[in-house]
């Protein structure tokens, strides 16, 4: 196994090739120039930003045989020593396995002799905050004054683990996170130096999968190009990483944004389905709004966006969202993605997270679509065929169980005539039978799903104003709705016909103060309901297709119930 | 051939090794993410395989050659496991194997270690592994089997290459538990808990999780209609039922399913948990909100997580019952 990690071989070997840390680089160098480096510098940072480099780094420049210089020659014997390894002078020393006091004792004894080879003895204590307390208590003294020959670097990822007096010992380099741009330049650098070919978008994708961390960036890079065919495309860098494609995002956050709850449900199914990463997905989602409020707040200033890049969709949504509603969501889904990570559901929870953030960020806010009543366009019918189907199969269910056997009666004889809301002129003459099949006309599935959604609030209500009226409704079902007339279909004869002439106007006041719309409501039984459904589908034409399809097998039916549809073949 | 077939589970991550392997790209440290189930221990002894085996082609192993059936075996003298001792993988554990590759391989050069549940390791254990699994001084591949990549050290997850296996599905997972002879039903509910929980009721779990599952459809009808019977059923019979915090937690995840299978009622569409009981499911859902169902959810999530902090089962149990009679 003669290979190298890409960010073993291409660990930068001078202060300048350190990508996005000038402020340090900068200040270190100047130093070494003018001899005027410190005995302890302390660096911290978060992980892949160069601490362990930038401290090899030094070690080599302050013993090369040109010093003082401001890089090292990396061509010197002492150089080419200390990077093989071969001069025992430079010690590194792993902090987490050699933390206790012994080990610190050993250092303390050794340091004062003299270093054999080249002019100093550098100390380099990586993952120092893993020292235990009488381990730093016994580094005290040594580093507060150590033979002129000693250079003490320590490097940590958690600075705030180490004493205070330890701190105040040396100089304190904070390493920041490197910013996207600095990636790319080093991963475009790296990419043409290997000779390899890459498309932009999947270098922006895995430097800003790689959240301000080189090394991070660079094992990405390798694992996207050992992947990868040929040249690197984006589409390689979401299967490595698990992350979703910006348009997926997007999608998401409309239907947010809509309170869609039904379509954010299902884009949580489709990601696990792709074996995406739950948690992933969540940071993705509030990346993507904090850059949403930022580019709300900032016009123009594209440079700070964190992980987007800024399309069609991007703009659009910015400009339909609004800043509080952005604040909230933000909040919410901040909440969750907190208890996610230790969620053995993470599934459940992230369609849980997004139902409840589409309800607290909207309100109670329908649909827009909801709106449009009285036009039937194709799509309609297309939606009306599908929650047809549905219904079918939901009915034949009910039909196997002993359904009453009551003699069918015309409900338009039986319901009292009763004076319809004068919205639809026709109707009224109609009677209930036309009522019927008006409202099946327009009637669409996201409705009804929209109401039975909120149909336990509407009987709560009912329940306020009349009790009996509640207990003799209760075994009713809302069947289907246009947005003007709901249609309710009971199992039992004496319910509907209370129902009707009794309780009518406590149903509707009820579901007026629920829905904030006027519904009137047209009683059936089950058969019916069921009959009349069946003659509107026979007019259909563009339902003959799919009408075979209801009158499915029961064993074929109990068959995709166990083992879903995808992996099962119909053999007639 | 093991390998074709892990091929047509895995897809993404077969490819994904076999390409490192071919290019003789292999990195020196891996994690491969996955629910258990996902038969992320295979795929990572194949990729031994194909690196020790003198045969392989186009970078699958032969699978018949000596070093490959040794190293299925679990025999071979360079591929080592760490295992958790107790619950955590210690300190003196990794600082053993560090001790252990500083020696030269005992055949090839190449010495592999697997690292099982790597998200126990301990906070020390962690990191005395960071530098070793930076720059090990002889040529070494690691791979860290976790259930979750989150629990590893930021430190180390940025050292290796991260690859997560897909969930296993779960009609394969069902068909699985019906071959072992369970009811249709309850291989269902089987199907859907993570394994860790269900490793120790493997044989006795049948009659078990069937009784457990008619327990959590009362509970819930009670909660629904008859709100005064759910807290003495919850005394009669589901705390005996659930004895202790690890049964408690299953029948927390068996009630977590149903409102699940609620919610796809409503969304009209998905897979269900409880398929046999769509009646009670269908009329339930019509007296329930979509969002006190998210509510209800929450409340059993939040119930999980206390449970974990060592509350008392009972009053936990109470209060999840009083706070889902609120929710409906």
């Amino acid at each position: 196994m003669g290979y190298q990690a890409l960010y073993r071989v291409w660990r930068p070997r001078q202060l300048k090739d350190m990508a996005g840390q000038e402020h340090i680089t900068k200040t270190l160098q100047n130093a070494l120039e003018q001899e005027k480096f410190s005995h302890a510098y302390l660096f911290s940072g978060p992980r892949g930003t160069g601490k362990t480099s930038a401290a090899k780094i030094i070690a080599k420049a302050i013993n090369c045989e040109h010093a003082p210089v401001r890089e090292p020659c990396n061509e010197c014997r002492a150089c080419r020593g200390i990077s093989d390894g071969s001069v025992v002078d430079v010690i590194e020393i792993d902090a987490a396995s050699n933390n206790g006091v012994d080990e610190i004792r050993y250092i303390r004894e050794n340091v004062m002799s003299a270093p054999r080879d080249i002019s100093y003895k550098v100390y380099i204590i990586d993952e120092v905050h893993m020292l235990s307390t009488g381990a730093f208590n016994a580094l005290l003294k040594t580093l507060e004054e150590p033979p002129k020959h000693a250079v003490f670097i320590l490097a940590t990822t958690e600075p705030h683990k180490i004493p205070l007096t330890i701190v105040s010992r040396c100089q304190r380099f904070d390493f920041k996170r490197i910013t996207t741009k600095a990636l790319t330049d080093r991963m475009n650098y790296i990419i043409s130096q290997q000779e390899w070919a890459a498309e932009e978008e999947a270098v922006q994708l895995i430097a800003r999968a790689a959240e301000g961390g080189m090394r991070d960036a660079l094992s990405l890079l390798d694992q996207a190009s050992s992947f990868a065919e040929d040249t690197i495309t984006s589409d390689d860098v979401l299967a490595i990483t698990g992350a979703v494609s910006q348009r997926f995002l997007a999608e998401t956050i409309r239907s947010i944004l809509a309170g869609d709850t039904s379509a954010a449900v299902r884009a949580a199914d489709r990601l696990i389905q792709d074996g995406k990463d739950p948690v992933r997905f969540m940071e993705d989602v509030i990346y993507y709004l904090r850059d949403m409020l930022v580019a709300k707040t900032a016009p123009n200033v594209d440079e700070i966006l964190d992980r987007v890049m800024v399309d069609d969709a991007f703009k659009e949504l910015t400009g339909q969202a609004e800043l509080s509603w952005i604040y909230k969501v933000l909040n919410e889904l901040n909440t969750h993605f907190q208890q996610m990570k230790w969620s053995s559901h993470p599934k459940i929870f992230l369609e849980m997270a997004l139902i409840q953030t589409a309800y607290v960020s909207s309100g109670r806010t329908e649909p827009a679509q909801g709106r449009e009543v009285s036009s039937v366009s194709s799509d309609t019918y297309e939606r009306l065929e599908k929650k047809i189907e549905q219904l079918e199969q939901k009915l034949n269910k009910v039909k196997e169980a002993p359904a009453s056997e009551k003699t069918e009666e015309n409900p338009s004889s039986q319901a009292p005539k009763r004076k319809a809301a004068p919205r639809t002129g026709g109707s009224q003459a109609l009677g209930n039978d036309g009522k019927v099949r008006e409202t099946i006309q327009g009637a669409s599935r996201e409705k009804l799903q929209e109401l039975t959604g909120q149909w336990a609030a509407v009987m709560q209500k009912v329940k306020q104003t009349s009790v009996p009226g509640h207990a003799w409704i209760s075994d009713a079902k809302p069947v289907a709705t246009n947005g003007e007339k709901l249609i309710l279909a009971f199992q039992n004869e004496m319910h509907r016909s209370m129902v009707d002439t009794k309780f009518r106007d406590a149903i509707e006041s009820s579901i007026q103060e629920v829905t904030g719309r006027s519904l009137e409501t047209v009683t059936l039984l089950n058969q019916q309901w069921e009959k009349v459904k069946q003659e509107y589908k026979n007019q259909q034409p563009a339902s003959e297709e799919k009408e075979s399809e209801p009158e499915k097998d029961p064993f074929v039916d109990e068959a995709i119930k166990l083992v879903g549809e995808d992996l099962l073949e119909i053999k007639d | 051939m093991k390998w074709t077939e892990m091929e047509v589970e895995q897809p993404t991550v077969m490819t994904m090794l076999r390409q490192a392997v071919k290019k003789d790209r292999l990195s020196h440290a891996y994690i491969f993410e996955g629910m258990h189930g996902s038969r992320k221990e295979e795929a990572a002894l194949l990729m031994a395989q194909s690196i020790f085996c003198a045969r392989q082609t186009e970078g699958r192993p032969c699978e018949s050659c000596v070093e490959c059936k040794r190293i299925a075996h679990g025999n071979h003298p360079d591929v080592m496991f760490l295992h958790p001792d107790g619950d955590s993988i210690k300190k003196a554990q990794v600082e053993a194997l560090q001790k252990e590759f500083t020696y030269k391989g005992m055949e090839a050069g190449t010495k592999v270690y697997l690292v099982h549940q790597a998200d126990t390791m301990t906070a020390s254990a962690g990191n005395s592994l960071l530098k070793f699994l930076e720059e090990p001084a002889s040529p070494t591949m690691a791979v860290l089997l976790t259930e979750n990549a989150h629990f590893l050290l930021p430190t180390i997850q940025s050292r290796a290459q991260r690859i997560s296996f897909a969930p296993p599905l779960l009609s394969t997972r069902t068909a699985y538990f019906q071959e072992q002879g369970m009811s249709p039903a309850s291989a269902g509910l089987l199907a859907r808990l993570p394994d860790e929980t269900l490793a120790n009721y493997e044989e006795e779990s049948k009659e078990w999780i069937v009784q457990g599952r008619a327990l959590v459809i009362q509970l819930i009808s009670e909660v629904q209609q008859r709100p005064q019977q759910a807290l003495l059923t919850l005394q009669e019979k589901w705390l005996v039922h659930f004895k202790d915090r690890k049964e408690l937690d299953i029948g927390l995840d068996l009630l977590l399913f149903w409102y699940r299978d609620l919610l796809s009622v409503q969304k009209a569409g998905g897979e269900f948990a409880y398929p046999d009981q769509m009646q009670k499911l269908e009329s339930q859902a019509l007296s329930i909100t979509e969002q006190e169902i998210a509510a209800s959810m929450q409340f059993i999530l939040d119930a999980k997580r206390r449970l974990r902090a060592n509350v008392n089962n009972q009053l936990l149990m109470e209060q999840l019952v009083l706070h889902l009679q609120e929710g409906s």
